[in-house]
């Protein structure tokens, strides 16, 4: 993800949405993908070759854990769940993104 | 937030490199496959079904490079190549390494070694309790230090005079330098001995009684470091003294580059024993003292030396009246007495600098022999790069 990907995208959003969308329980990549650009009705422009290193990072930081399984088309794909860090992650990272929204509407109507 | 975690999984990576290059490689096959899958059931042909999902997916090389980089750590796997090439390099030529390994190993040995010496001898501190804060007294009379002791100059004086003895033990007898020594020597200099109590404490009150503490040295030749020795009787010309303490395995005095057998309590002053003219407080001794608070050497100085010619004024004793003694010496003692090693000194800074200029040639060794092999290599290292 080179940063003219994401300039859109706060910094760690798409960790947030990968997070927020697992919590809902394991996903392949691909759906994953796909959620994302459902949730947000294509109005974030994340390529999806993107997602791949952010998932990898996310593997590494141990956040999120993976296992091959069969896809609903009968294809070998790989799963993707949280961990107990991840759930915890998601929980601070909600907490921080609201305070920043919070703030930044404060910005907004007192100036 | 690097966690313990992050490491341990990436370390997993040195090990299972393939298997997670090769899950993130079939996981974007699928990822393409899938979306392909779905544009065409949309109704798409599959060519513009395949460009569609190629062109949403962005770079296929770059997204598979960055995710297997998140695994990696840059620099531990350069450096692995880069063992790997020297060991290669290493086997190729192993007379090479030899010859700068061992001229290398020949000049930090040889530096190293007279360091150490230098070291020991001239740089480092006494081994003792707050070393800083100790000042050497030149020689002066026995009696004065007593005097000393009651003005308040120092807040703790202490003397030495050392001499040879015959000692003996076992039935064996052989000459040895003993050192006599104002009872609280240990207790003011700070240290503690390595097994037994030291001067007990009547002694260190005055009350003299034949009790000796030998240097670690001796105790570990003479005695085979039998930690039973405490308490036996040894003989110092002819006169019965107990073992009370074994001073620890640095510690050798205060004077540089010697090491006494052992040390005996000073008798109070007035006594006598004739056996041991070497513990009689009447000659001349070697003191050392701590600074009063708010006393510095400048004015303890002046004040000793003002004690000392009221000493030899008043004193009966001839030889110290006719001494000529007019002032007292009072220098930092942190470094202890150096006069036996000071002639030499020069000696050793030369050798200090003749074992550095051996580096410093062993160094252009291998540096030409690097420069020399890199020549040989020049056509190899051009195919390299």
């Amino acid at each position: 993800m080179s940063p003219a990907d994401d300039f859109q995208l706060l910094p760690g959003t798409l960790y947030l949405l990968v997070l927020r969308t697992l919590s809902n329980g394991p996903m392949h990549g691909y759906a994953i993908a796909r959620r994302i650009r459902d949730a947000s009705a294509n109005g974030l422009d994340i390529q999806d070759g993107s997602l791949y290193p952010a998932l990898n990072r996310m593997l590494v930081k141990g956040w999120l854990a993976a296992e091959w399984g069969i896809s609903e088309n009968n294809r070998r794909a790989r799963f993707y769940r949280l961990t107990r860090d991840g759930r915890k992650q998601l929980a601070s990272a909600i907490r921080e993104f609201e305070t920043l929204v919070r703030n930044v509407q404060l910005v907004m109507r007192t100036v | 937030m690097t966690t313990w975690r992050e490491w341990t999984n990436r370390l997993q990576y040195l090990w299972r490199r393939a298997r997670i290059d090769d899950d993130v490689e079939q996981e974007i096959h699928f990822h393409l496959e899938a979306r392909i899958d779905e544009l065409e059931a949309s109704g798409l042909p599959r060519d513009a079904a395949r460009r569609q999902a190629h062109h949403e997916f962005g770079s296929v090389n770059r997204a598979r490079d960055d995710a297997c980089a998140a695994w990696q750590f840059r620099w531990l796997e350069d450096a692995v190549a880069d063992l790997r090439y020297a060991l290669r390099t290493f086997r190729r030529g192993p007379g090479f390494v030899i010859t700068a390994v061992l001229s290398l190993a020949l000049g930090i040995g040889a530096t190293s070694a007279i360091f150490t010496a230098l070291d020991a001898v001239l740089w480092r501190p006494l081994p003792i309790g707050n070393a800083d804060s100790l000042v050497l007294l030149s020689p002066a009379p026995a009696g004065l230090i007593t005097r000393l002791r009651e003005s308040g100059i120092f807040s703790d004086i202490i003397a030495t005079s050392a001499d040879g003895l015959s000692f003996s033990y076992d039935d064996r007898a052989e000459r040895i330098v003993g050192e006599a020594v104002s009872p609280t020597y240990f207790t003011v200099l700070g240290v503690r001995p390595l097994i037994g109590q030291g001067f007990s404490p009547a002694v260190q009150q005055g009350e003299w009684a034949p009790e000796a503490v030998l240097s670690y040295g001796f105790w570990a030749r003479r005695f085979g470091a039998d930690p039973a020795v405490i308490g036996r009787t040894i003989r110092l010309n002819t006169v019965a003294f107990t073992i009370v303490g074994v001073s620890p395995p640095g510690f050798t005095g205060l004077t540089r580059g010697s090491d006494f057998e052992l040390r005996v309590p000073l008798l109070p002053e007035g006594r006598q024993l004739p056996q041991m003219r070497l513990i009689a407080t009447d000659g001349w001794v070697i003191s050392a003292a701590r600074l009063a608070p708010g006393v510095n050497r400048a004015q303890a100085e002046a004040a000793a030396s003002a004690q000392l010619r009221e000493f030899l004024r008043t004193t009966p004793v001839r030889r110290f009246r006719e001494s000529g003694l007019r002032a007292l010496r009072v220098r930092p003692g942190a470094h202890g007495r150096d006069e036996m090693l000071q002639p030499f000194h020069t000696t050793l800074y030369v050798l200090l600098i003749l074992a550095a200029t051996v580096l410093l040639i062993a160094c252009t060794n291998v540096a030409s022999l690097l420069l020399a092999r890199a020549t040989a290599r020049e056509r190899e290292l051009a195919v390299r790069m």
